[in-house]
């Protein structure tokens, strides 16, 4: 019988045996989708309590889900769940990569990889199709990514795609992350692979993922999508005003607009006026490299690259010759958080988006991109930065190594400190590498941070378990702040930011909202918070199913879901019905869009109940969603809640927590899921078993 | 003979509407009627006239017609290609009155949205001034009782951002700016 969407096996390997077999995705896995539903279910039938991100008897899982390589628009994106080495305690995670690995592995015949176990040397894991193969890595082990995936791809063939870690997940750095195509991270867990002994996974697929859905309609459906799509975070107007566009957004990353170009192509392409019912031009619509880099970068920008499937387009492909003298490529591509590197320099000669500012992120994303070093969404610079600064690190350095870093290029703002720098964390070395590859929490307690690093200023959400904020209290007010308290490292959740900040004016959302909340009162105006309601509550929920779902099917959670659109004729109107098109289309498994957020719901829950058994407690409310103190208190001469400040009240903050625990059919004194939500979700076994460890509200 | 009058008139409706599908499909601008009337059209003002009553019709309802309220001068412009928000733009800025055209610009901003107006906004199209009109237009808002509720201040970049107090208060105005000139690249 055909499969449709899904390829129907799941490849599982032990390193510690060397054994190599298959399950059946849809006996097993069916009410999860894939992806993170996955990687959620293996977790908690595998990996008991007491387990260590380290041990052998971790799992690390992979995959997309039943959209990857259908070429469902921005449907390329993976998946990989574990637990995360950097949260203290060791608690369940995901990172994410987009690319092409995602979609090569389905066409391998496979929707997921489980490892467990650990390879009693260095080994990498080939899958061309059906042969599955465990090879020796010890020629590649040592290596950076960028060699690995090479001699990988030697091995293979070009077409190959490869995941890959470098020398700090070799290390068991807790901030390494894991490489695909140059420039695709997923951060966080790189460490568990390498604590695994295993260095790559190279996939070869040569087959194809059938749809249930005929030509005809899969087009029809395909072009309804790109109909409705805007710019990268579906910004739906652009950043200027542009003749067809009836309103425009500065902050807006749909860049694109006559005289504007990627100016290092040969020759330079112009974006132009772009306008969104000429579906050829949409790829011209992100110049991504003046909005994350500056406008001098729009000189450097060869083009614009992105996922498998995807035509928003959001990585940029750069050329900046004068990198070249700091040892590195002048050719770098990466996004968004992704160029962290060059952010470790706080000050640059010539400002915060001169040349110096472009040349040190190209530095820093070769070191961090080929040695495999993650960011903790920026925040290892900030745990520099403030070391750095409050002095902290004149005292726990003994002065040998103190002296041995290169502060007076730091002080200059010059990028090859950020080579020493990465080095340094990639490479454990000293007190200085060390510390700071163990992640924030860590290295907060090991050198004796003040209360003044979780001020506004640092950026930190989660002190306890080491995160920074990811579109909090700045985007959204309460909803942002919900949002923050879910996981276990920062949010990486956008439902909520790509229609809050799609750019219409405030009338228009308002509007819209309220054909999916029910009222115009889930949003407020951008720094101007009203008190909390249930509207904004169901605005949380939702937006955090929808992150679930998107990482379970796959949809890039850094587009959909689209309440929004640019068109006009729609009244701006998205479809939050698109999931569940593209879904049934696909699968041939018709659901409905509450069917299919019921799934996501299970998913969710099923994080929240790992979170749960992994800390030992019911307390969510006062031990894991916690509010950082500056959510209230910064600025100090504002009131909370007053226009132009993203100041919180803390008793409205807590009715925030009522009524979303009341959405989630979450115990409200615990926040914990009740027994009878679990089981209205399909979770009865889980609610058993939390009941059986006294972790039930 | 009044057959032929009629088939005339379509024929310069069309002519005005191909003409105006051009101008605002490659150059995203307004065509002035006026121009008709110069060689190599050489209509006359009551020709023109009688054929724009076609237009927002039929095969032409995609040609609108604007009036400035100040020169009565007639424009012409072609959906999609330019839609009424951009036309009223143009229109702004064919009105040669730049602090006007910066005023209305801001306090459609400050409501609409609401959010304050970055001043170098009006260095690009549709407006279109230079560095020293926009300085000296800027200026000129300052002293005059018309403009009275527009406001400015300097963003920490440095960039002058523009708010109409009818609409905004001033913290909520900084707080905006702060988020689109810095805030928004360390919160990607």
């Amino acid at each position: 019988m055909t499969t449709y969407g899904w390829s129907g096996k799941v490849l599982r390997v032990d390193l510690s045996t060397g054994r190599i077999w298959t399950e059946k995705t849809l006996e097993k896995y069916r009410d999860y989708l894939g992806a993170t539903g996955i990687g959620y279910k293996v977790m908690w039938d595998e990996v008991p309590t007491g387990v260590g991100a380290f041990d052998p008897e971790n799992r690390i899982i992979f995959g997309g889900g039943p959209l990857i390589g259908t070429g469902s628009p921005c449907g390329g994106r993976v998946a990989i769940t574990s637990l995360l080495p950097t949260s203290l305690p060791e608690l369940v995670g995901s990172g994410h990569m987009g690319g092409h690995w995602g979609s090569e592995l389905k066409f391998a015949g496979w929707d997921a990889v489980i490892i467990q176990g650990k390879a009693a040397k260095p080994v990498w894991l080939s899958i061309s199709d059906d042969a599955v193969e465990i090879k020796d890595a010890r020629s590649l082990w040592g290596n950076g990514i960028y060699r690995a995936t090479a001699e990988i791809c030697a091995e293979m063939g070009p077409e190959a795609q490869v995941a890959a870690i470098g020398q700090a997940g070799e290390r068991q750095v807790r901030m390494a992350c894991i490489m695909t195509g140059n420039s695709h991270s997923a951060g966080g867990l790189g460490g568990v692979m390498g604590s695994k002994n295993l260095k790559a996974i190279g996939v070869r697929g040569t087959g194809s993922v059938k749809i249930a859905a005929n030509k005809r309609e899969w087009k029809r459906l395909v072009n309804y999508v790109l109909s409705l799509a805007g710019s990268n975070n579906q910004w739906v107007v652009p950043s200027t005003p542009q003749p067809w566009a009836e309103f425009h957004a500065p902050g807006s990353r749909w860049t694109a607009r006559k005289g504007l170009y990627w100016g290092a192509a040969n020759p330079p392409v112009e974006t132009g006026t772009c306008d969104p019912r000429d579906l050829n031009s949409m790829g011209y619509r992100c110049q991504k490299a003046v909005f994350d880099l500056g406008p001098l970068a729009e000189q450097f920008t060869v083009r614009m690259d992105g996922c498998h499937s995807c035509p928003i387009r959001c990585h940029i492909q750069l050329s900046v010759p004068s990198a070249e003298r700091y040892g590195v490529s002048r050719f770098a591509a990466n996004t968004c958080i992704g160029w962290w590197g060059g952010r470790a320099i706080k000050k640059y000669p010539d400002g915060p988006r001169g040349m110096t500012f472009i040349e040190g992120t190209v530095v820093g994303k070769h070191m961090a991109d080929d040695y495999g070093v993650w960011c903790n969404y920026g925040q290892i610079n900030r745990d520099f930065q403030y070391a750095y600064e409050s002095g902290i690190l004149k005292k726990v350095l003994s002065e040998a190594e103190f002296k041995s870093i290169p502060f007076d290029l730091y002080e200059k703002g010059s990028p090859e400190f950020i080579k020493d720098f990465i080095r340094r964390i990639a490479f454990r070395e000293g007190e200085f590498g060390f510390a700071l590859g163990e992640g924030t929490a860590r290295v907060a307690k090991r050198w004796g941070f003040g209360r003044d690093f979780y001020g506004f200023e640092w950026n930190m959400w989660n002190e306890k378990l080491g995160f920074p904020k990811h579109h909090s209290v700045e985007n959204g007010g309460q909803v942002g702040a919900l949002i923050n308290t879910q996981y276990n490292r920062d949010a990486q959740c956008h439902s909520h930011i790509n229609f809050y900040a799609c750019g219409l004016p405030l009338g228009i959302q308002k509007r819209l909202a309220a054909e999916v909340f029910g009222s115009g009162d889930a949003i407020d105006a951008f720094r101007n918070y009203t008190p909390m309601n249930a509207f904004k509550a169901k605005f949380a929920k939702w937006s955090l199913l929808r992150k679930e779902l998107h990482d379970s099917l796959p949809l890039c959670n850094w587009m959909f879901p689209w309440i929004a659109s640019p068109l006009k004729e729609r009244g701006y109107k998205g479809d939050t019905t698109i999931e569940s098109q593209l879904y049934s289309a696909v699968t041939g498994d018709r659901k409905s869009e509450a069917e299919l957020d019921l799934i996501a719901e299970r998913i969710f829950n099923l994080h929240r109940a790992l979170t749960i058994r992994g800390m030992k407690t019911k307390e969510m409310r006062k031990e894991h969603d916690l509010v950082p103190d500056w959510a209230y208190d910064h600025p100090r001469d504002a009131k909370p809640l007053s226009p132009g400040v993203d100041k919180m009240d803390r008793e409205d903050m807590q009715r925030a927590f009522d009524l979303f625990y009341q959405e989630c059919g979450w115990d409200r004194a615990t926040g914990a899921p009740t027994g009878e939500t679990l089981r209205r979700l399909g979770l009865a076994s889980v609610a058993w078993e939390l009941e059986k460890m006294g972790l039930m509200p | 003979m009044v057959e032929k009058a009629r088939e005339d008139k379509m024929a310069l409706a069309d002519q005005i509407a191909v003409r105006v599908r051009e101008d605002s499909g490659s150059l995203g601008k307004l065509t002035a009627l006026a121009l008709f009337l110069d060689e190599p059209y050489g209509r006359k003002e009551e020709e023109l006239n009688e054929a724009i009553l076609s237009f927002g019709e039929g095969d032409r309802r995609d040609i609108h017609v604007l009036t400035d309220a100040n020169s009565g001068r007639i424009y012409l412009y072609a959906t999609p290609h330019v839609c009424a928000a951009y036309a009223d733009s143009l229109l702004l800025a064919e009105g040669k009155n730049p602090p006007a055209m910066i005023a209305e610009t801001v306090r459609r901003e400050s409501s609409l949205y609401p959010r304050p107006t970055a001043s170098p906004l009006f260095l690009l199209p549709p407006y279109g001034l230079g560095e020293e009109e926009l300085a000296s237009s800027l200026e000129k808002l300052k002293g005059c009782k018309d403009f009275e509720d527009i406001k400015s201040f300097e963003a920490s970049t440095g960039v002058i951002y523009l708010y109409s107090e009818r609409y905004l208060t001033l913290p909520h105005a900084r707080g905006l700016a702060e988020w689109v000139e810095v805030e928004q690249f360390e919160n990607q």
